[in-house]
Protein backbone atom coordinates (compact mmCIF):
# COMPACT_ATOMS: atom_id res chain seq x y z
CA UNK A 1 0.00 0.00 0.00
CA UNK A 2 1.31 3.30 -1.19
CA UNK A 3 1.46 6.71 1.53
CA UNK A 4 -1.09 8.39 -0.76
CA UNK A 5 -3.60 4.91 -0.31
CA UNK A 6 -2.14 5.13 3.89
CA UNK A 7 -3.33 8.19 4.27
CA UNK A 8 -6.46 8.45 2.33
CA UNK A 9 -7.57 5.09 4.50
CA UNK A 10 -6.65 7.03 7.85
CA UNK A 11 -8.65 9.65 6.64
CA UNK A 12 -11.57 7.46 5.80
CA UNK A 13 -11.04 5.68 8.87
CA UNK A 14 -11.02 8.11 11.47
CA UNK A 15 -13.73 9.71 9.80
CA UNK A 16 -11.53 12.70 9.78
CA UNK A 17 -12.09 16.39 8.28
CA UNK A 18 -10.89 19.48 7.64
CA UNK A 19 -11.08 21.94 10.81
CA UNK A 20 -14.11 24.54 10.13
CA UNK A 21 -12.94 27.85 8.66
CA UNK A 22 -15.19 29.20 11.19
CA UNK A 23 -12.49 27.85 13.85
CA UNK A 24 -9.64 29.33 12.02
CA UNK A 25 -11.77 32.66 11.50
CA UNK A 26 -12.65 32.87 15.05
CA UNK A 27 -9.01 32.04 16.24
CA UNK A 28 -7.74 34.93 14.23
CA UNK A 29 -10.07 37.61 14.94
CA UNK A 30 -9.58 36.74 18.65
CA UNK A 31 -6.01 37.54 18.26
CA UNK A 32 -6.56 40.74 16.33
CA UNK A 33 -9.26 41.65 19.08
CA UNK A 34 -6.71 40.71 22.03
CA UNK A 35 -3.89 42.88 20.35
CA UNK A 36 -6.57 45.59 20.31
CA UNK A 37 -7.33 45.06 23.86
CA UNK A 38 -3.71 44.93 25.19
CA UNK A 39 -3.02 48.50 22.55
CA UNK A 40 -6.22 50.10 24.67
CA UNK A 41 -4.84 48.94 28.04
CA UNK A 42 -1.19 50.12 26.93
CA UNK A 43 -2.20 53.59 26.35
CA UNK A 44 -4.85 53.87 29.26
CA UNK A 45 -1.86 53.41 31.29
CA UNK A 46 0.38 55.17 29.34
CA UNK A 47 -2.67 58.30 29.77
CA UNK A 48 -2.45 58.06 33.56
CA UNK A 49 1.16 57.65 33.52
CA UNK A 50 1.45 60.79 31.37
CA UNK A 51 -1.23 62.77 33.76
CA UNK A 52 0.83 61.83 36.39
CA UNK A 53 4.17 62.90 35.25
CA UNK A 54 2.99 66.04 33.77
CA UNK A 55 1.19 66.94 37.14
CA UNK A 56 3.89 66.06 39.53
CA UNK A 57 5.53 69.13 41.13
CA UNK A 58 9.38 69.12 39.97
CA UNK A 59 9.43 72.53 40.63
CA UNK A 60 8.73 72.19 44.00
CA UNK A 61 10.57 68.73 44.26
CA UNK A 62 12.64 69.94 47.06
CA UNK A 63 10.54 71.49 49.28
CA UNK A 64 8.17 68.47 49.41
CA UNK A 65 11.21 66.01 50.10
CA UNK A 66 14.69 65.96 50.76
CA UNK A 67 16.18 65.60 47.30
CA UNK A 68 15.26 65.04 43.83
CA UNK A 69 16.03 61.25 43.74
CA UNK A 70 13.43 60.66 46.32
CA UNK A 71 11.09 62.69 45.63
CA UNK A 72 11.57 60.60 42.29
CA UNK A 73 11.24 57.58 44.31
CA UNK A 74 8.08 59.06 46.27
CA UNK A 75 6.20 60.34 43.61
CA UNK A 76 7.11 59.17 40.37
CA UNK A 77 4.35 56.88 39.09
CA UNK A 78 6.62 53.39 38.78
CA UNK A 79 2.91 51.52 38.74
CA UNK A 80 1.61 53.00 35.50
CA UNK A 81 4.78 52.80 33.85
CA UNK A 82 5.53 48.96 34.46
CA UNK A 83 1.62 48.55 33.78
CA UNK A 84 2.38 50.41 30.61
CA UNK A 85 5.42 48.04 30.11
CA UNK A 86 3.84 45.04 30.81
CA UNK A 87 0.64 46.00 27.94
CA UNK A 88 3.30 47.07 25.54
CA UNK A 89 5.00 44.02 26.16
CA UNK A 90 2.30 41.89 25.64
CA UNK A 91 0.81 43.63 22.47
CA UNK A 92 4.21 43.13 21.23
CA UNK A 93 4.38 39.36 21.62
CA UNK A 94 0.58 39.33 20.43
CA UNK A 95 1.51 41.01 16.83
CA UNK A 96 4.51 38.93 16.65
CA UNK A 97 1.87 35.97 16.99
CA UNK A 98 -0.95 36.86 14.60
CA UNK A 99 -1.00 35.22 11.40
CA UNK A 100 1.58 37.41 9.21
CA UNK A 101 3.04 39.17 12.61
CA UNK A 102 6.43 37.31 11.71
CA UNK A 103 7.38 39.51 8.78
CA UNK A 104 8.03 42.69 11.22
CA UNK A 105 10.98 42.49 13.50
CA UNK A 106 10.27 42.67 17.27
CA UNK A 107 12.20 46.21 17.22
CA UNK A 108 10.05 47.44 14.32
CA UNK A 109 7.08 46.68 16.00
CA UNK A 110 7.90 47.80 19.29
CA UNK A 111 8.68 51.35 17.56
CA UNK A 112 5.57 51.22 15.89
CA UNK A 113 3.32 50.22 18.49
CA UNK A 114 5.31 52.53 21.54
CA UNK A 115 4.73 55.35 19.13
CA UNK A 116 1.26 54.37 18.56
CA UNK A 117 0.66 53.99 22.80
CA UNK A 118 2.51 57.55 23.55
CA UNK A 119 0.16 59.40 20.55
CA UNK A 120 -3.22 57.65 21.78
CA UNK A 121 -2.05 58.20 25.13
CA UNK A 122 -1.59 61.57 25.47
CA UNK A 123 -4.90 61.80 23.29
CA UNK A 124 -6.59 59.75 26.45
CA UNK A 125 -4.58 62.57 28.93
CA UNK A 126 -6.29 65.49 26.45
CA UNK A 127 -9.44 64.05 27.79
CA UNK A 128 -8.57 63.77 31.40
CA UNK A 129 -8.66 60.02 31.26
CA UNK A 130 -5.26 59.69 32.49
CA UNK A 131 -6.99 61.69 35.71
CA UNK A 132 -10.00 59.29 35.82
CA UNK A 133 -7.95 55.51 35.33
CA UNK A 134 -5.71 56.82 38.34
CA UNK A 135 -8.29 58.10 40.47
CA UNK A 136 -10.39 54.50 39.45
CA UNK A 137 -7.82 52.15 40.01
CA UNK A 138 -6.49 53.58 43.39
CA UNK A 139 -7.18 52.15 47.12
CA UNK A 140 -5.98 54.54 50.10
CA UNK A 141 -4.33 51.66 51.90
CA UNK A 142 -2.14 49.92 49.23
CA UNK A 143 -2.16 52.81 46.08
CA UNK A 144 -3.58 55.85 46.84
CA UNK A 145 -4.74 58.06 43.92
CA UNK A 146 -2.27 60.92 42.32
CA UNK A 147 -4.28 63.53 43.96
CA UNK A 148 -4.64 62.29 47.34
CA UNK A 149 -0.71 61.55 47.35
CA UNK A 150 -0.35 65.39 46.40
CA UNK A 151 -2.23 66.34 49.05
CA UNK A 152 -0.84 64.15 51.88
CA UNK A 153 2.34 65.76 50.86
CA UNK A 154 1.09 69.30 50.64
CA UNK A 155 -0.99 69.00 53.71
CA UNK A 156 1.69 69.45 56.06
CA UNK A 157 1.61 72.66 58.22
CA UNK A 158 4.87 71.32 60.26
CA UNK A 159 6.97 72.09 57.02
CA UNK A 160 5.37 75.76 56.46
CA UNK A 161 3.16 74.21 53.54
CA UNK A 162 -0.90 74.05 53.65
CA UNK A 163 -3.74 72.40 51.15
CA UNK A 164 -6.84 73.96 51.47
CA UNK A 165 -9.66 76.41 49.91
CA UNK A 166 -10.19 79.76 49.75
CA UNK A 167 -13.13 80.93 51.66
CA UNK A 168 -11.97 84.87 51.54
CA UNK A 169 -10.47 87.13 50.38
CA UNK A 170 -10.15 90.47 51.64
CA UNK A 171 -8.01 93.20 50.38
CA UNK A 172 -7.59 95.06 53.49
CA UNK A 173 -7.03 91.82 56.18
CA UNK A 174 -5.67 88.93 53.69
CA UNK A 175 -6.98 85.55 52.40
CA UNK A 176 -8.29 83.24 54.30
CA UNK A 177 -7.90 79.45 53.35
CA UNK A 178 -9.78 76.62 54.69
CA UNK A 179 -7.44 73.64 55.40
CA UNK A 180 -8.92 70.04 55.20
CA UNK A 181 -8.81 69.89 59.17
CA UNK A 182 -11.49 72.31 59.37
CA UNK A 183 -8.15 75.14 60.44
CA UNK A 184 -9.21 78.23 59.05
CA UNK A 185 -5.93 80.28 58.28
CA UNK A 186 -5.29 83.91 57.82
CA UNK A 187 -2.85 84.72 55.14
CA UNK A 188 -1.93 88.44 55.07
CA UNK A 189 -1.84 89.48 51.34
CA UNK A 190 1.84 91.45 52.22
CA UNK A 191 2.97 88.06 52.83
CA UNK A 192 1.70 86.36 49.71
CA UNK A 193 3.30 86.27 46.33
CA UNK A 194 0.64 85.24 43.92
CA UNK A 195 2.12 83.85 40.18
CA UNK A 196 0.11 84.25 37.42
CA UNK A 197 -2.62 82.48 38.44
CA UNK A 198 -6.08 83.95 39.23
CA UNK A 199 -7.02 82.80 42.84
CA UNK A 200 -11.00 83.19 43.12
CA UNK A 201 -12.88 82.18 46.19
CA UNK A 202 -13.71 78.60 46.46
CA UNK A 203 -10.49 77.44 44.51
CA UNK A 204 -8.26 75.13 45.98
CA UNK A 205 -4.96 76.09 47.34
CA UNK A 206 -1.63 74.96 47.90
CA UNK A 207 0.41 77.34 50.22
CA UNK A 208 4.58 76.96 50.60
CA UNK A 209 6.08 79.04 53.50
CA UNK A 210 9.84 78.91 52.68
CA UNK A 211 12.41 80.64 55.16
CA UNK A 212 12.86 84.11 54.57
CA UNK A 213 10.66 84.66 51.40
CA UNK A 214 7.23 85.23 51.07
CA UNK A 215 4.75 82.30 50.87
CA UNK A 216 3.53 81.21 47.52
CA UNK A 217 -0.10 81.01 46.78
CA UNK A 218 -0.21 78.00 43.95
CA UNK A 219 -3.81 76.70 42.54
CA UNK A 220 -4.11 73.38 43.25
CA UNK A 221 -5.54 71.75 39.81
CA UNK B 1 -30.89 -17.48 -21.09
CA UNK B 2 -27.68 -17.85 -22.00
CA UNK B 3 -27.43 -14.42 -23.28
CA UNK B 4 -27.78 -12.60 -20.10
CA UNK B 5 -24.68 -13.46 -18.16
CA UNK B 6 -22.90 -12.29 -21.44
CA UNK B 7 -24.76 -9.03 -21.56
CA UNK B 8 -23.96 -8.71 -17.85
CA UNK B 9 -20.38 -9.20 -18.57
CA UNK B 10 -19.95 -6.85 -20.99
CA UNK B 11 -22.50 -4.24 -19.10
CA UNK B 12 -19.45 -4.74 -16.33
CA UNK B 13 -16.65 -4.47 -18.94
CA UNK B 14 -17.99 -1.20 -20.14
CA UNK B 15 -19.06 -0.10 -16.82
CA UNK B 16 -15.10 -0.76 -15.93
CA UNK B 17 -13.51 1.09 -18.75
CA UNK B 18 -15.95 4.12 -18.48
CA UNK B 19 -14.99 4.18 -15.06
CA UNK B 20 -11.15 4.00 -15.54
CA UNK B 21 -11.73 6.29 -18.66
CA UNK B 22 -12.96 8.60 -16.06
CA UNK B 23 -10.34 8.60 -13.84
CA UNK B 24 -7.70 9.13 -16.31
CA UNK B 25 -10.14 11.98 -17.43
CA UNK B 26 -10.50 13.25 -13.76
CA UNK B 27 -6.58 12.84 -12.87
CA UNK B 28 -5.85 14.88 -16.16
CA UNK B 29 -7.96 17.43 -15.21
CA UNK B 30 -6.16 17.34 -11.39
CA UNK B 31 -3.03 17.81 -13.12
CA UNK B 32 -3.60 21.33 -14.89
CA UNK B 33 -5.25 22.51 -11.55
CA UNK B 34 -2.99 24.63 -9.60
CA UNK B 35 -2.61 23.51 -5.85
CA UNK B 36 -4.56 26.37 -4.44
CA UNK B 37 -7.50 25.24 -6.35
CA UNK B 38 -7.09 21.33 -5.49
CA UNK B 39 -6.35 23.03 -1.71
CA UNK B 40 -10.92 24.21 -2.69
CA UNK B 41 -11.36 20.51 -3.78
CA UNK B 42 -9.99 19.07 -1.37
CA UNK B 43 -12.45 20.68 1.25
CA UNK B 44 -15.32 18.86 -1.31
CA UNK B 45 -13.68 15.83 -1.63
CA UNK B 46 -11.06 14.12 -0.21
CA UNK B 47 -10.08 11.60 -2.89
CA UNK B 48 -8.95 14.87 -5.05
CA UNK B 49 -6.34 15.43 -1.68
CA UNK B 50 -4.74 11.97 -2.98
CA UNK B 51 -3.18 14.54 -5.59
CA UNK B 52 -2.11 17.12 -3.46
CA UNK B 53 -0.42 14.05 -1.50
CA UNK B 54 1.01 12.87 -5.31
CA UNK B 55 2.47 16.20 -5.98
CA UNK B 56 4.34 16.90 -2.96
CA UNK B 57 5.28 13.71 -1.44
CA UNK B 58 8.74 13.51 -3.30
CA UNK B 59 9.48 16.97 -2.31
CA UNK B 60 8.28 16.40 0.90
CA UNK B 61 10.06 12.90 1.28
CA UNK B 62 13.34 14.85 0.32
CA UNK B 63 12.73 17.61 2.87
CA UNK B 64 13.06 15.47 5.66
CA UNK B 65 14.80 13.05 4.88
CA UNK B 66 17.77 15.89 4.53
CA UNK B 67 16.41 16.87 8.00
CA UNK B 68 17.40 13.76 10.18
CA UNK B 69 18.80 10.05 10.36
CA UNK B 70 15.78 8.78 10.23
CA UNK B 71 14.90 5.23 9.41
CA UNK B 72 12.56 4.78 5.87
CA UNK B 73 9.31 4.11 8.37
CA UNK B 74 10.03 6.80 10.60
CA UNK B 75 10.10 9.58 7.04
CA UNK B 76 6.96 7.14 6.56
CA UNK B 77 5.38 7.54 9.65
CA UNK B 78 6.55 11.54 9.74
CA UNK B 79 5.17 12.01 6.08
CA UNK B 80 1.27 10.83 7.14
CA UNK B 81 1.89 13.20 10.00
CA UNK B 82 2.66 15.98 7.74
CA UNK B 83 -0.09 15.71 5.25
CA UNK B 84 -2.73 14.61 8.07
CA UNK B 85 -2.03 17.89 9.60
CA UNK B 86 -2.42 19.36 5.86
CA UNK B 87 -5.60 18.22 5.60
CA UNK B 88 -6.88 18.90 9.01
CA UNK B 89 -6.12 22.46 8.51
CA UNK B 90 -6.84 22.92 4.68
CA UNK B 91 -9.17 25.83 5.81
CA UNK B 92 -6.07 27.72 7.53
CA UNK B 93 -4.99 27.88 4.19
CA UNK B 94 -3.85 31.60 3.65
CA UNK B 95 -4.50 32.24 0.03
CA UNK B 96 -1.74 34.97 0.44
CA UNK B 97 0.55 33.13 0.77
CA UNK B 98 2.57 30.42 -1.66
CA UNK B 99 1.00 26.97 -1.14
CA UNK B 100 4.33 25.14 -1.51
CA UNK B 101 5.49 28.11 1.56
CA UNK B 102 2.41 26.97 3.65
CA UNK B 103 3.11 22.79 3.16
CA UNK B 104 6.48 23.34 3.64
CA UNK B 105 6.14 25.40 6.96
CA UNK B 106 4.09 22.65 8.46
CA UNK B 107 6.30 20.16 7.01
CA UNK B 108 9.21 22.42 9.24
CA UNK B 109 7.22 22.39 12.13
CA UNK B 110 6.52 18.84 12.16
CA UNK B 111 9.91 17.73 11.69
CA UNK B 112 11.36 20.40 14.55
CA UNK B 113 8.28 18.96 16.52
CA UNK B 114 9.78 15.47 16.04
CA UNK B 115 13.30 16.62 17.17
CA UNK B 116 11.91 18.21 20.56
CA UNK B 117 10.17 14.45 21.14
CA UNK B 118 13.08 13.22 20.65
CA UNK B 119 11.64 10.62 18.02
CA UNK B 120 13.74 11.61 15.10
CA UNK B 121 17.66 13.37 14.91
CA UNK B 122 18.21 16.36 13.94
CA UNK B 123 20.92 15.95 11.20
CA UNK B 124 21.34 18.09 7.91
CA UNK B 125 22.65 16.20 4.85
CA UNK B 126 23.90 17.93 2.43
CA UNK B 127 25.11 14.75 -0.05
CA UNK B 128 22.29 15.77 -2.72
CA UNK B 129 23.76 19.70 -2.55
CA UNK B 130 25.03 20.46 -6.10
CA UNK B 131 26.25 24.09 -7.10
CA UNK B 132 25.12 24.64 -10.90
CA UNK B 133 26.46 27.22 -12.73
CA UNK B 134 22.91 28.54 -13.13
CA UNK B 135 21.96 29.00 -10.08
CA UNK B 136 22.87 31.94 -7.85
CA UNK B 137 25.45 30.92 -6.15
CA UNK B 138 27.29 34.23 -5.44
CA UNK B 139 24.56 34.26 -2.81
CA UNK B 140 26.28 31.18 -1.57
CA UNK B 141 30.16 31.81 -2.05
CA UNK B 142 30.42 35.68 -2.99
CA UNK B 143 31.21 37.17 -6.14
CA UNK B 144 35.17 36.91 -5.17
CA UNK B 145 35.34 33.54 -5.49
CA UNK B 146 35.75 31.40 -8.86
CA UNK B 147 32.90 29.24 -9.14
CA UNK B 148 33.52 28.10 -12.74
CA UNK B 149 36.58 26.27 -11.26
CA UNK B 150 34.42 24.99 -8.51
CA UNK B 151 31.48 23.64 -10.26
CA UNK B 152 33.81 21.94 -12.32
CA UNK B 153 35.88 20.66 -9.48
CA UNK B 154 34.70 17.67 -7.73
CA UNK B 155 37.23 18.18 -4.76
CA UNK B 156 36.45 21.43 -4.55
CA UNK B 157 32.93 20.59 -4.16
CA UNK B 158 33.29 18.09 -1.51
CA UNK B 159 35.43 20.64 0.16
CA UNK B 160 32.09 23.07 -0.27
CA UNK B 161 30.16 20.25 1.25
CA UNK B 162 31.87 19.71 3.84
CA UNK B 163 32.42 23.09 4.72
CA UNK B 164 28.44 23.29 5.20
CA UNK B 165 28.30 20.22 7.07
CA UNK B 166 30.39 22.16 9.55
CA UNK B 167 27.96 25.36 9.50
CA UNK B 168 26.25 26.47 13.07
CA UNK B 169 22.85 24.90 13.12
CA UNK B 170 21.41 27.77 13.16
CA UNK B 171 22.89 28.73 9.67
CA UNK B 172 22.07 25.21 8.01
CA UNK B 173 18.51 25.67 7.63
CA UNK B 174 17.93 28.88 5.50
CA UNK B 175 21.15 27.28 3.85
CA UNK B 176 19.39 24.09 3.13
CA UNK B 177 16.32 25.84 2.28
CA UNK B 178 18.06 28.54 -0.19
CA UNK B 179 20.46 25.73 -1.79
CA UNK B 180 18.67 22.41 -1.68
CA UNK B 181 15.20 23.17 -2.02
CA UNK B 182 15.96 26.42 -4.13
CA UNK B 183 13.31 29.11 -2.14
CA UNK B 184 13.45 32.21 -2.55
CA UNK B 185 13.85 34.86 0.74
CA UNK B 186 10.18 36.04 1.00
CA UNK B 187 9.49 31.99 1.14
CA UNK B 188 11.96 30.99 3.75
CA UNK B 189 10.10 33.83 5.70
CA UNK B 190 7.29 32.52 5.36
CA UNK B 191 8.55 28.77 6.03
CA UNK B 192 10.47 29.45 9.00
CA UNK B 193 8.20 32.58 10.27
CA UNK B 194 11.24 35.11 10.67
CA UNK B 195 11.11 38.43 9.05
CA UNK B 196 12.66 38.80 5.46
CA UNK B 197 15.35 40.81 6.84
CA UNK B 198 16.45 38.29 8.98
CA UNK B 199 16.91 35.56 6.41
CA UNK B 200 19.32 37.97 4.12
CA UNK B 201 21.34 38.33 7.63
CA UNK B 202 21.40 34.83 8.38
CA UNK B 203 22.11 34.16 4.63
CA UNK B 204 24.98 36.69 4.55
CA UNK B 205 26.34 35.49 7.84
CA UNK B 206 26.68 32.18 6.84
CA UNK B 207 28.03 32.44 3.44
CA UNK B 208 30.96 34.34 5.73
CA UNK B 209 31.24 31.20 7.77
CA UNK B 210 31.27 29.13 4.89
CA UNK B 211 33.70 30.83 2.44
CA UNK B 212 36.03 31.02 6.10
CA UNK B 213 35.54 27.05 6.29
CA UNK B 214 35.98 26.36 3.14
CA UNK B 215 39.34 28.74 3.05
CA UNK B 216 40.64 27.00 5.56
CA UNK B 217 40.67 23.91 4.45
CA UNK B 218 42.52 24.94 1.07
Amino acid sequence: MNLQDKILEKIEKENLKPTGAQYFLFKKYTIYFTLLLSVVFSALTFSALSFIFMNLDWFYAKDLEDNLPFFVWRHFPFFWLVLSAIFTTLSVYIWRNSPRGYKYTGRFVFLVLGFFVIVFGSLLNIFRMGKFVDSQFADPSLRPSFEEKMERAWNRPDKQRILGTVKDIDTSKGIFVLEDRQYLWEIKISDIEVGQENIIFNNKVKMLCRFGEKCQLIKFD
Amino acid sequence: MYILPFLLFDRNKIVFLAYNKAVQVVNLLLKDRSDEELVQGALKDKNIFAEIIARWQDKLTNFVRRRTIASAEDVEDLLQNIFIKVYLNLNAFDTSLKFSSWIYRIAYNEVVSEYRKKKIREHYNFEDFELKEDTNISDLLGDDTNIVNIVHNQVEMEKIKSAIEKLDAKYKEVVALRFLEEKEYEEISDILQVPVGTVSTLIYRARKELIKIYESTR
